[in-house]
């Protein structure tokens, strides 16, 4: 741990203290190092690349120092550091689009900053003056400064009611930016909710029930928004939201039993970091899938992971996750029972919601494919750029596979039995069969309904006109015209000087004198 | 000591008389001996009380009697002063501003008549220099030409008609009491209808003197008219002379139901000469009638302390009075030295001829915006000093938010005239450009009574202290 | 280290800014080095005579000097640690302007007339930080308001003369108010020395009404230059002057003054104890906080780039006005340290907007679109300085509004966190769009009127030095908050003094 408390803000501590920062660190780190090297190819021709730069290098630096930091500041620090640079990122491509859902992140990102500025600064309070972390959880939560933290950092975390910017800004970035977004940053949120709210608190366990079903009802919502649209990355966006659904239900049983959920919980954000991103990073290249089959593979690969087939990592969080439900001892009116069936429905949706992205993946590839016909042939340098990008992306799907199991084995998490694992083929199958059964029978909602403008961006318009209004209420001095009447006056008084003030002067006389003098 | 006071400017009049060619000369000599005589007499009373002088060797009763207490030696040094510095002024600026030869001889029996008011204590010597002064103020004021004539004549007239009342006033006294010297009076003093109406005659005559509000008709033309030295020491000097005698009359001769009832309508009339003379300074178009209506509204504050004294018996506000005439008189010789330099350089007599003054002669408007800040009250001015003595007494008394209220409207009213010629003069726009090149010595003569107001704030508490214990 | 020097130690830090500007008044315009060197030597005199005094003060010792003046209330010069802080933040920042106008006034007339009040300011501005006693502090108080005008209308055009005349009718009403409260507070207790802690509180028992008047009186006073809601209206017509005037104006000289005062008020004058027992406190943080509000939402409407920071100074200030109000330990570190951080902050805001009107004719903030690529330090400056005036670390702003939450929540007035979380958002909605124009919009106009002032830089290196040393001191203030030379870590003293009188 690294002291600054005598050289910068009081209280100031760097540092990775247990082995769970110091993972999610790590592994932060070379997620973000990876996407750096992804981008260094795909950002070879932008025009505007330092901009890219300096932004990436912002929300790089933010991103680590709120996960290495000890102290309240120090993360709000990072955090914002991260939260504005990612706005120059959000509209890097300059596109009304862009802007528009670059203004809609920032003010909601500003917001949730004030919000968990406030909550900070009530937790501070409320811990006497000390700002580190390690020594607020010892510190009774209060409702206000709970509900601020959860909405502030729920903002990031993009869960249910506060995913809005979620499916505007995702799409819009640059892919490699949408991949770090979805993979890494709106974690930062879900971090300082461990960070700052003591799960053992009463408080917080009062609330916990409140928080599964919000989770839950993100997980859905997440996916049947998702299945309205037909844009590749704003289902994936939509996709994150139902994951972040998931990952709010594990930060809730944190609180019911205990540090057991920890590591599943880490092990669901390394999961769904890299699964997400390598969706992103292939929906970026998707033009120029086409017609291969390894890269289809890719693709498979990383969405299977995520309908969490067997032996996938995804399989090795949902099942963690159900068992964590199963030993946790909520209230009697949340039936496990229930619980766990929505669950296995949630799997299905995930899996329903995926083959839709895979179906839309391939009308953009179809479309792509054919306008690249008549493109002009790749030089040597842009084939090369792009075989190492495919490269890295494969690279990445196999550390998707791969890495999971390293969590399970050092925390000694139990692996899926057999009949789990069934369990977890049959949402799949199903799903399958569902997708199939709807393709064939060419079931379709009214067509208005499917890609929808967010109402957010309306409101955020709406806001904009708000705070920048082209004139205001004033209030005007009534202006009272005294110069005719001066004049009058003046008229009046312009008289015989001297008899005037004589008689003015015997009046004066005579009244002091009968007044009683 | 005091006889060479009176002798002093007697002789070297009569003698500028004769050799008309020596007589700036003359003049400055005699104004800066008379300083330093005065000087002089305030180190003596200070250290030993007041001095009193039968002239001649009569016996008292049938002599002229002088008396020299610390204030009137402040009073008699600050008009040695204000002559010498305004001699100065009018000699640097005589070829210029065509000065008649008359004004020697005239400033000089200003100061005797000036000299010989603080010094008197009898109500008929007061009324022979009051004459005096009256009669050598319109001689000054016409020695404009011209167009001085009417407010000179006007002038006049008020002044003998004020001159009379107060004489019936004091043939009233003289026929009921048989004595005028004022102490005597003061020990047979009766509070009847008869002394009540002399009294009142005689206030009256002084008011109409002393411009007074609302007897003030005559000033502003007559101040506005004459040459600019002329009106520095009439405003300075020459109105506070009938004022002096009024606080003598009032804080000495008067009974106590007689006191109780006048004390209001001073304070009421210095309330009105603050807030009406101030907004008609304000309004008023030209630049010198402003500064003349400025001090038709200082006066006020004059009378609101007077006033306010006779009302409260506080120490306090006998400080006030007689700081707000010292700083006053300071503050408006500068005023008018300045203005006139001013309106002299760029020609024009209009507010608006100011315009870009602080460019083409900043000197004269700095000294300008200086005596104005004391005329408003800024501290550390001696302008300052006095409202803070007002402010301190009114606050001692309880309760008086009223005149509280009425101080802070006329302070404003006073920032406000004197910021209006202070913004003109910072017009960068379409400046007024000066007829010939300004000249500095006459800027800096102007300056220097600025500064000293200023300066009195060094000696505040002496100054308080002196004024409390002697303020008649 | 000899008593003689020590006593005269604060009157010779205000005559090392007094004297050079006296004797520049006597220069012609043409004696431009000789005008430069002078006032470069006072600044360089006064910062190493402060440094002086600020390590004596460090140690422990109080610098006393007085002049006899009224009965009950000398002239007092004191130098301790809360006038330190003023002192040390108008001397930096003096040296900034004075850089700064010399560079943005090269071609203009009457630079002498300008440096001689600017000079005059300065020392008003650091008389009054030393005042020790109510008096000093009134008469140094008046005579800013004078060396103030003739720099608010120095450009001498209608518009700058109409804001000249406000600008005086509201000060001096303010003035005089604040005359009368002293007097009346001189007349209850007379005008001792200010003492932590207060010396009012022996004079509470049947004086509450005159004390509450007294104190009423005095704000209305102190709140005309402090911008509190009513009395604000000044303001932001007087940024007609020019930049290095309105930068002065804002951070340093007049607003900081009021503000200033409100502290000594509350904390030397009142003292905690009186103001709780006299219940002043409550209407004093309510009418801050609705000022913070009002200036924000004002702000949010105006095109034009010195109105937009007027509006805002009229809200960042209350944030000190609140922080003292709160009458809390930490709430008065926040004030007091964002009495230096807004000051920082401020004066970059208006020399970078100075420097965008000077260089390229720029004044609304619709011609600002890609003054980024034109103009990057500049742009750089502005942004920083407005993610402080937001309160985004790691900027000074940040430290400020931290200490000022620390200090709502320390006190329980909690409605107050909800004053500072929409104050942010507002400072967001009106900073951010500008910044994003600067940096993210494309030019599509060509400029007003561009001039070359350098051939290396962006503009003249006079312009862009200060703007670049007031961006990175807000930085190192925000980052380096806890070292010992960091304002908050003397403001930590200042409060530990404050508080701990009894």
């Amino acid at each position: 741990m690294i002291d600054l408390s005598n050289w910068l803000w009081p209280g100031a501590g760097l540092g990775l203290t247990d082995a769970f920062t110091r993972f999610w660190w790590y592994f932060s780190l070379v997620l973000w190092l990876f996407v750096g090297g992804f981008s260094l190819l795909s950002q070879w021709h932008d025009p505007r690349a330092r901009r890219y730069w300096l932004f990436f290098a912002l929300c790089f630096a933010g991103n680590m120092l709120l996960i290495a930091a000890l102290d309240a500041v120090s993360f709000y620090l990072g955090f914002s550091l991260m939260s504005l640079a990612a706005y120059g990122l959000v509209i890097h491509n300059n596109t009304a689009k862009a802007r528009r859902a670059g203004r809609l992140y920032l003010q909601l990102a500003l917001l949730g900053e004030i919000l968990l500025f406030s909550g900070l600064l009530l937790r501070a309070s409320a811990a006497g003056g000390r700002y580190d972390w390690l020594s607020w959880q010892a510190v009774p939560l209060e409702p206000l400064s709970l509900s601020l933290l959860l909405l502030g950092l729920g903002l990031k975390a993009g869960f249910w009611p506060l995913h809005w910017w979620l499916p505007q800004a995702h799409p819009v970035a640059p892919a490699p930016a949408s991949a770090l977004l979805s993979g890494v940053m709106i974690k930062a949120g879900l971090l300082g909710m461990l960070m700052f709210i003591p799960a053992t608190d009463t408080l917080m366990q009062q609330w916990t029930p409140l928080l599964l079903l919000t989770g839950l009802l993100s997980a859905f919502y997440g996916v049947l928004a998702g299945l309205l649209h037909s844009q590749p990355k704003v289902i994936l966006a939509y996709s994150s939201v139902s994951q972040m659904g998931y990952l709010l239900m594990l930060f809730a049983l944190l609180s019911l039993t205990g540090v057991a959920a920890l590591p599943v919980l880490l092990a669901y954000v390394v999961h769904h970091g890299m699964a997400k991103s390598s969706l992103f990073l292939y929906a970026g290249m998707a033009g120029e899938a086409a017609g291969r089959l390894w890269r289809q593979a890719l693709f498979w690969l990383a969405a299977l992971a995520m309908m969490a087939l067997p032996l996938s990592s995804g399989a090795l969080v949902k099942t963690g996750l159900k068992t964590q439900l199963a030993e946790a001892n909520l209230p009697a009116w949340l039936d496990v029972g229930v619980l766990s069936s929505l669950l296995t429905a949630g799997a299905v949706f995930t899996a329903l919601l995926l083959l839709h992205l895979a179906a839309q993946l391939r009308a953009v590839n179809n479309t792509q494919s054919s306008r690249t016909v008549k493109a002009p042939a790749v030089t040597k340098a842009s084939a090369n750029n792009r075989a190492g990008r495919w490269a890295l992306l494969t690279l990445l799907v196999c550390a998707l596979w791969v890495l999971p199991w390293f969590i399970v084995q050092h925390w000694q998490l139990p692996l899926p039995t057999l009949s789990q694992s069934g369990a977890l083929i049959a949402p799949v199958l199903f799903a399958v069969l569902l997708r199939w059964l709807w393709y064939k029978l060419g079931w379709q909602l009214p067509p208005y309904c499917y890609n929808r403008n967010a109402p957010a961006l309306y409101y955020s318009l709406k806001l904009k006109r708000l705070y920048q209004p082209v004139s205001q209420p004033q209030w005007h001095r009534p202006t009272i015209a005294l110069r005719p009447l001066e004049r009058r006056l003046n008229r009046v008084l312009n008289r015989p000087l001297v008899s005037s003030t004589a008689l003015l002067c015997c009046i004066l006389f005579l009244t002091i004198l009968l007044s009683g003098v | 000591m005091m006889v060479v006071l009176l002798v002093l400017p007697l002789l070297s009049a009569l003698f500028m008389l004769l050799w008309p060619r020596i007589a700036p000369l003359l003049a400055l000599l005699t104004a800066s001996v008379c300083s330093l005589v005065a000087l002089q007499l305030l180190l003596l009373v200070s250290q030993q009380g007041s001095q009193q002088v039968l002239l001649a060797g009569w016996p008292s009763g049938l002599a002229i009697s002088l008396e020299a207490n610390s204030l009137s030696s402040l009073l008699i040094l600050l008009t040695a002063l204000l002559q010498l510095l305004v001699g100065l002024y009018a000699f640097a600026t005589h070829r210029r501003d065509k000065l008649g030869a008359g004004f020697w001889p005239l400033s000089g029996m200003l100061q005797l008549g000036l000299t010989a008011l603080w010094l008197s204590r009898d109500l008929f010597n007061l009324y022979v220099c009051l004459e005096l002064l009256g009669i050598v103020a319109v001689a000054l004021v016409s020695l404009s030409g011209d167009k001085a004539i009417k407010p000179a004549l006007n002038y006049l007239l008020l002044s003998l008609f004020g001159s009379l009342c107060y004489l019936l006033g004091v043939a009233i006294l003289y026929g009921a009491y048989g004595v005028l010297d004022i102490t005597v009076l003061a020990s047979q003093w009766q509070a009847d209808l008869l002394s009540s109406t002399a009294l009142l005659l005689m206030t009256l005559g002084l008011m109409l003197k002393a411009a007074l509000w609302p007897l003030h008709g005559w000033l502003p033309a007559a101040h506005a008219a004459a040459p600019a030295p002329v009106s520095a020491l009439l405003s300075a000097l020459v109105v506070k002379g009938p004022l002096f005698i009024l606080c003598l009359l009032w804080l000495q001769l008067a009974g106590a139901t007689q006191v109780a009832a006048v004390a209001p309508w001073f304070a009421g009339c210095g309330l009105a000469a603050l807030l009406l003379g101030g907004v008609s300074a304000l309004r008023t178009p030209f630049a010198k009638n402003m500064v003349a209506y400025s001090t038709v509204a200082q006066l006020g504050y004059a009378m609101l302390a007077l006033g306010l004294l006779l009302r409260f018996n506080q120490p306090l506000f006998a400080a006030a009075l007689w700081l707000f005439v010292l700083a006053h008189a300071l503050a408006k010789a500068t005023c008018f030295l300045a203005v006139g330099e001013i309106t002299a350089t760029l020609g024009g007599k209009r507010i608006s001829t100011l315009k870009g003054a602080s460019q083409t002669m900043p000197l004269a408007m700095f000294a300008f915006a200086v005596a104005g800040g004391s005329l408003i009250g800024l501290p550390p001015s001696g302008g300052f000093l006095a409202k803070w003595a007002l402010l301190q007494g009114l606050w001692l008394q309880g309760g008086q938010l009223f005149w509280l209220l009425v101080i802070v409207l006329a302070t404003l009213l006073s920032a406000a005239y004197v910021f209006r010629a202070v913004v003109l003069a910072f017009n960068r726009a379409d400046p007024v450009a000066p007829d010939f090149a300004p000249r500095i010595l006459p800027q800096w003569l102007a300056l220097l009574p600025a500064l000293a107001v200023w300066a009195m704030a060094l000696y505040s508490e002496p100054l308080l202290q002196l004024l409390k214990q002697e303020g008649l | 280290m000899s008593p003689f020097w020590q006593q005269y130690l604060p009157l010779a830090i205000i005559l090392s800014s007094l004297l050079p500007g006296l004797i520049i008044f006597t220069l012609k315009e043409t004696q431009v080095k000789l005008r430069i060197s002078l006032n470069l030597f006072g600044v360089g005199v006064k910062l190493l005579l402060v440094l002086l005094m600020w390590q004596a003060v460090k140690a422990g010792q109080q610098f006393y000097f007085s002049l006899p003046f009224l009965p009950g209330a000398d002239l007092v010069l004191q130098g301790e640690a809360l006038s330190l802080l003023f002192v040390v933040l108008s001397s930096v920042l003096w040296l900034a302007t004075t850089i700064y106008a010399i560079g943005y006034l090269e071609q203009s007339p009457l630079r002498s007339r300008f440096f001689g009040y600017f000079s005059l300011c300065v020392s008003a501005t650091v008389g009054l930080a030393l005042a020790g006693n109510l008096v000093t502090f009134l008469l140094f108080y008046e005579l800013l308001t004078l060396a103030t005008f003739p720099l608010v209308v120095h450009r001498g055009t209608p518009e700058s003369l109409a804001a000249g005349r406000r600008y005086l009718a509201y000060t001096l009403s303010g003035g005089v108010i604040l005359m009368l409260g002293v007097a009346l507070l001189h007349s209850l207790v007379q005008s001792p020395l200010f003492t932590p802690g207060g010396y009012v509180a022996a004079a509470i028992s049947g004086n509450e009404g005159l004390l509450m008047l007294a104190f009423a009186l005095m704000i209305t006073g102190l709140g005309v230059k402090a911008a509190l809601l009513p009395l604000h209206g000044w303001l932001p017509q007087a940024m007609v002057a020019p930049a290095p005037v309105s930068a002065l104006l804002h951070a340093v000289a007049v607003v900081k003054a009021g503000a200033f005062g409100i502290i000594r008020l509350v904390y030397d004058v009142f003292g905690v104890e009186s103001m709780q027992a006299l219940q002043l406190a409550q209407p004093l943080m309510l009418l801050a906080a609705v000022t913070i509000l009002y200036g924000s939402w004002r702000a949010l409407a105006q095109q034009d780039i010195k109105r937009r920071l007027a509006y805002s100074t009229i809200s960042q200030v209350s944030y000190i006005t609140l922080g003292v109000a709160m009458l809390g330990p930490l709430a008065a570190v926040g004030g007091l340290v964002h009495l230096v951080h807004q000051g920082v902050m401020k004066i970059t805001l208006f020399f970078c907007a100075g420097n965008f009107a000077e260089t390229l004719g720029i004044h609304k903030i619709r011609e600002l679109n890609g003054a980024g690529r034109r103009m990057p330090v500049t742009a750089m400056a502005f942004t920083l300085g407005a993610l402080g005036m937001i309160g985004i670390p790691p900027t000074a702003g940040f430290i400020s509004k931290w200490y000022l939450g620390l200090g709502v929540a320390e006190v329980g007035q909690n409605w107050l966190i909800l004053v500072f979380a929409l104050s942010g958002l507002l400072n967001a909605a009106y900073f951010l769009p500008v910044v994003y124009r600067m940096w993210f919009l494309p030019q599509t106009v060509p400029w007003p009127a561009e001039q070359r002032l350098s051939n290396r830089f962006e503009t003249h290196w006079m312009l862009l030095l200060p703007a670049t040393f007031t961006a990175i001191l807000l930085l190192l203030m925000g980052l380096f908050a806890s070292t010992e030379l960091s304002p908050l870590s003397w403001a930590q003293l200042i409060v530990e003094r404050e508080f701990r009188h009894d």
